[in-house]
């Protein structure tokens, strides 16, 4: 009896908008955690190519056979392994020009993944070189380059290094065979400065980062330090990671949006079936059954809802494939388990309901007698709104493999929920009190405080959903400039090891964009006690894994009178002090005074050159590393640090391809100390991913305003629709059409303003929040969440406009039957 | 004066056609009362209806103070409503948010006539709801509900006055006492009632009844 009776009352138009709008923010779930997947194995396999392995070990001293014993030990059987060491040169051709160069010494099974030279294997005292070696030293295939005591023959450029990256030495590479390292005599003793590595294939499914803490905690030598190829490629992760977490708050977003609308549809169909539920009980249904007649509804619509979904994702993500094939920077791969996945999904919406239902137990069945619903609290309501809570905090986290990202982005919505109702009331409140002379305001001001809970329903859950929708183009603005902001002009050539009698000539005679002095250093004692290290073991989350991690370098300082224009003061004052101070002013980039745990006003001592050196922190500065402008961590005011010995670095104005090999012949011949790095190639490659990227969250981004639009359609349409009724007695009671249209356009159209604007103060908080918590980026403000609320606006107004044009040429003795 | 001519009416079901009102014409002159009466399901409300200009016929003409309501559109029907019929349903049909005294005083804040809360105060009190002001319909029994509903009907001083069934949910004392109440308010006002009560058809001028779509001779 039960199934048949559900079944019964699913032919209606609560069912059709439930199963549109589930439908729509499954289809927008499952399309965004197959971006999402697809990002995860671009990650993986791009980095495995960039590390050309799965994992690696390396230190500046050579690694002993127990360290590479416990790598064979804990990785398995059939590991493999490969052994590089990497050391500077200097390398001069017969006119006696110089370079300094990193030689890069490979055994025959390098790389594990991807190629240096398709089809090509470096054979005994043959050497791979870099584009620039040749150009600058004037070299050419089959030509033998000295390095070290021993010659080389070119075999091969290297015109695309997949190993080089922007975080790394950007000196040019020569790969010689691992087998004639030792005739270079380029290592001779312990005090060559040399970096030893072994990188190791995995066989099988291991978990890399398990395994890296294992092995790092079973060497147990601090000098010895263990990455695998996702912790290793920091920037490509992070860049990655990005989109990677833009695609979980978009997932999120449209799942949460189906919830709310979900929720707002159930709630009113609920308040329809009221009366239906009272007859039922009256007839000595229990209620536990009445409540299982609604529960399986939902549960039946939850999986319509879902094939829907599952029949749209199926056809849209194979164009979505191809379409997106030249232009995004990863292939999408459709995984089947995404859809299995996405039946968890269908949890949420149903859970949203339960609090609703649960409302069955306090029905009374006098109301067939008197028509009054008065409800009182229920203590289930409140558990299932916590379990409800729970479940969506369960998702986020696992979605988003992030505990921090989950619980934000869960007390963000929570939070907000609760703020939209206050504010809702307050407006509500404040509507009763306005007096008008209009007719048409008069009622309809008298309607919403007349109708508060389906008004606040109404206007909780369109702010929720403007919040949400506007959350994500805020969100990719702050991320697209973060990643990549095309008005700024990038460097041409980088010039390192600058000594202080070069400075001025260099200066002088080149176009110098930037010149910043470095000064190598230990950061020993904050606020007088010792500065921990990370201790390398693993952490509760990524967050904190990557704190350690940058808790164990060493660090660069430097100084500089003014700010660059890829660097801005959010806290505090740049050399507030003044030179004559006992302890001078340090600045500090803001995340890494995060995620060292640094703050204004500490005092950080600094051991440079065997001596040692204090500052207080006196501001914190928003740094654009990807401006690819020299820039530090820390700087010191001027005036404290001059005296150390130090180098400058800089960075040279973009230049012609003749200007480039002008400016580099030069600093040849005059300084050969000078590395003059051309990294255009490297701007080029990463910018072109950059953009891809930022192609990629907008393309999110539409995506997930489509799912929203259709959403706030429903709620605007449902709303309007249960008062079709009010629209049948006016026009009985002779009401002007004119009269109705704006009353209901007022009344609506007020909750929908009143919403858009309260919803778009929200999303500019809560993306303020996940940019400065969540996304550790500089907040931007966006023009589309601004255009996105006048567009739906407006089409909330139309909406209102259309279904009440519709009603009003109806006969209203059919309105009356609705 | 009410003229209806060869009105018909017909109603799709499923897969068939049901005839409701089958050629019906009768007169009622200005200022009288008619009772409609006949069995369950015989048309009484769907001519109600037509009279009102909440349905449309499929055919025939329906004249109301020279007005033919058959060729109006939605629009220009609720202004013809406005300013000739009120209209008292079974289900009193009040709005459930507001209370007696806006509901009444409604039709006149709609009309933009001043005073409409001292209007809708005196007819509230001419039906004896004047302890009822400020009660919405949930608070208020079935009779009551009728009485304010005939109060909102009649607050414009239409010129025609339909009742369908006005008693139809009420006790005899509650029915006793709305009826009245209507025709104290209906003496200069041409009254349309539909009813299954004899008693209170007899207190009408005229009356007619319907069967199976059609006028039957009394």
């Amino acid at each position: 009896m039960i199934f048949s009776l559900t079944f019964k009352e699913l032919k209606n138009r609560f069912a059709f908008l439930f199963v549109l709008t589930g439908a729509i923010g499954l289809t927008g779930w499952i399309t965004l955690d197959v971006f999402k997947n697809s990002i995860d194995q671009a990650i993986k396999s791009r980095s495995k190519i960039m590390l050309g392995a799965d994992l690696i070990i390396s230190s500046r001293k050579p690694i002993p056979d127990q360290a590479k014993n416990t790598v064979f030990q804990l990785g398995g059987p059939n590991i493999k392994e490969s052994k590089i060491t990497q050391t500077f040169s200097m390398i001069t051709n017969s006119q006696g020009k110089g370079r300094l160069v990193l030689i890069k010494a490979i055994q025959e099974n390098y790389p594990f993944y991807g190629s240096l030279k398709e089809n090509q294997v470096l054979r005994e005292k043959e050497a791979w070189v870099y584009p620039e070696i040749i150009e600058q030293l004037g070299y050419k295939i089959g030509d033998f380059i000295s390095v070290g005591k021993t010659q080389f023959r070119i075999s091969g450029i290297i015109e695309d290094d997949p190993s080089h990256s922007v975080t790394d030495n950007l000196a040019p590479r020569i790969y010689i065979p691992h087998q004639s390292l030792d005739d270079t005599q380029l290592i001779k003793s312990a005090q060559s400065i040399a970096f030893y590595s072994y990188i190791y294939k995995i066989p099988g499914t291991k978990d890399l980062s398990t395994l890296k803490q294992n092995i790092f905690k079973q060497i147990n030598d601090p000098a010895i330090t263990v990455n695998t190829h996702i912790s290793h490629s920091e920037t490509l992760t992070r860049l990655m990671g990005y989109l990677n977490d833009f695609l979980s708050l978009c997932s999120l977003c449209a799942l949460i949006l189906t919830c709310v609308g979900i929720g707002f549809l159930f709630r009113s169909y609920f308040k329809k079936k009221i009366l239906e539920m009272a007859i039922l009980i009256s007839l000595g249904l229990r209620r536990t059954h009445t409540f299982s007649i609604y529960l399986f509804q939902i549960i039946i619509l939850g999986l319509i809802s879902f094939l829907v979904a599952m029949i749209f994702s199926s056809a849209l993500l194979p164009i979505l494939k191809i379409a997106t094939k030249d232009i995004l920077p990863f292939e999408i791969q459709i995984q089947w388990h995404t859809f299995v996945s996405s039946l968890f999904a269908v949890l949420i919406p149903v859970s949203i309901t339960l609090p609703i239902l649960a409302r069955i137990r306090k029905i009374k069945t006098s109301l067939l007698l008197n028509q009054r619903v008065d409800f009182k609290f229920d203590p289930l309501s409140l558990v299932f709104y916590i379990l409800g809570i729970f479940i969506l905090w369960g998702m986020a986290v696992w979605q988003s493999h992030s505990f921090l990202i989950g619980s934000l982005f869960t007390l963000i919505f929570v939070a907000s929920a609760i703020i939209l109702t206050g504010l809702g009331w307050l407006f509500l409140r404040i509507s009763s009190y306005i007096k008008s002379s209009s007719l048409s305001w008069r009622l309809a001001l008298r309607d919403l405080g007349r109708h508060p809970f389906s008004s606040l329903s109404c206007f909780v859950s369109l702010s929720l959903g403007i919040l949400l929708l506007n959350v994500v183009p805020q969100m990719e603005k702050t991320l697209s400039d973060e990643i990549y902001n095309p008005t700024q002009t990038l460097p041409s050539i980088f010039l390192f090891d600058i000594q202080e009698d070069q400075k001025q000539w260099i200066s002088d005679n080149l176009k110098i964009d930037k010149m910043i002095p470095m000064i190598r250093s230990r950061l020993t004692a904050v606020n007088g006690e010792t500065f921990h290290k990370g201790s390398g073991q693993a952490e509760w989350s990524r967050e904190r894994t990557r704190e350690m991690q940058f808790r164990n370098r060493s660090f660069n300082l430097s100084y500089q009178t003014q700010l660059s224009h890829s660097e801005k003061v959010v806290e505090g004052q740049m050399w507030s002090s003044g030179v004559s101070s006992n302890i001078p002013d340090i600045s500090l980039e803001r995340r890494f005074a995060k995620r060292l745990g640094l703050k204004m006003k500490d005092q950080l001592t600094f051991e440079i050159q065997g001596q040692e050196v204090e500052g207080i922190v006196q501001s914190i500065r928003e740094v654009q590393w990807l401006s690819f402008q020299p820039n530090f961590f820390i700087l010191f005011q001027p005036g404290v640090l001059e005296n150390f010995s130090k180098t400058y670095l800089a960075s040279l104005q973009p230049l012609s391809p003749e200007e480039k090999q002008q400016t580099q012949s030069i600093l040849a011949q005059k300084f050969p100390n000078v590395s003059a790095i051309d990294i255009s190639r490297l701007t080029k490659k990463f910018l072109s991913l950059a953009q891809n990227i930022v192609l990629a969250l907008k393309m999110m981004t539409a995506l997930c305003l489509l799912a929203s639009l259709a959403v706030l359609y429903s709620i605007i349409s449902h709303q309007v629709h249960s008062r079709i009724r009010d629209i049948g007695l006016l026009k009985i009671l002779g009401a002007r059409f004119i009269d109705i249209k704006k009353l209901f356009l007022y009344q609506f159209g007020l909750i929908a303003l009143t919403a858009h604007l309260v919803g778009l103060i929200g999303s500019l908080t809560a993306s303020y929040l996940v940019s400065i918590f969540l996304f550790e980026t500089n907040w931007q403000i966006s023009i589309i969440p601004f255009i996105s609320i006048t567009i739906t606006w407006l089409l909330s107004c139309i909406i209102i406009y259309i279904s009440s044009k519709t009603a009003l040429n109806t006969p209203a003795q059919r309105l009356l039957q609705i | 004066m009410i003229q209806v001519q060869n009105i018909q009416k017909n109603f799709k079901q499923a897969f068939r056609t049901i005839e409701v009102l089958k050629n019906i014409s009768f007169k009622v002159d200005s200022v009288k009362s008619l009772a409609i009466v006949g069995p369950s399901g015989s048309g009484k409300t769907t001519l109600l209806s037509l009279l009102a200009g909440l349905e449309k016929p499929d055919s025939g003409n329906i004249q109301i103070a020279d007005h033919n309501i058959t060729k109006m559109n939605e629009e220009e029907l609720v202004t013809f409503r406005a300013r000739h019929i009120g209209i008292v349903f079974q289900q009193y049909h009040l709005m459930p948010h507001l209370t007696a005294l806006e509901n009444v005083s409604l039709p006149l804040e709609i009309a933009r006539k001043k005073d409409y809360l001292q209007k809708a105060k005196e007819q509230l009190a001419k039906v004896g709801m004047d302890h009822r002001f400020n009660h919405l319909p949930s608070q208020m029994s079935g009779g009551e509900c009728q009485r304010v509903a005939i109060a909102r009907a009649s607050i414009t001083h239409p010129s025609v006055l339909l009742a369908d069934e006005p008693s139809g949910n009420l006790d005899a004392l509650s029915g006793q006492k709305a009826m009245d109440t209507l025709f104290a308010l209906a003496k200069e006002t041409t009254l349309i009632l539909v009813t299954h009560n004899m008693d209170l058809a007899n207190r009408c001028d005229e009356k007619m009844q319907i069967s199976n779509g059609c006028i039957q001779p009394f």
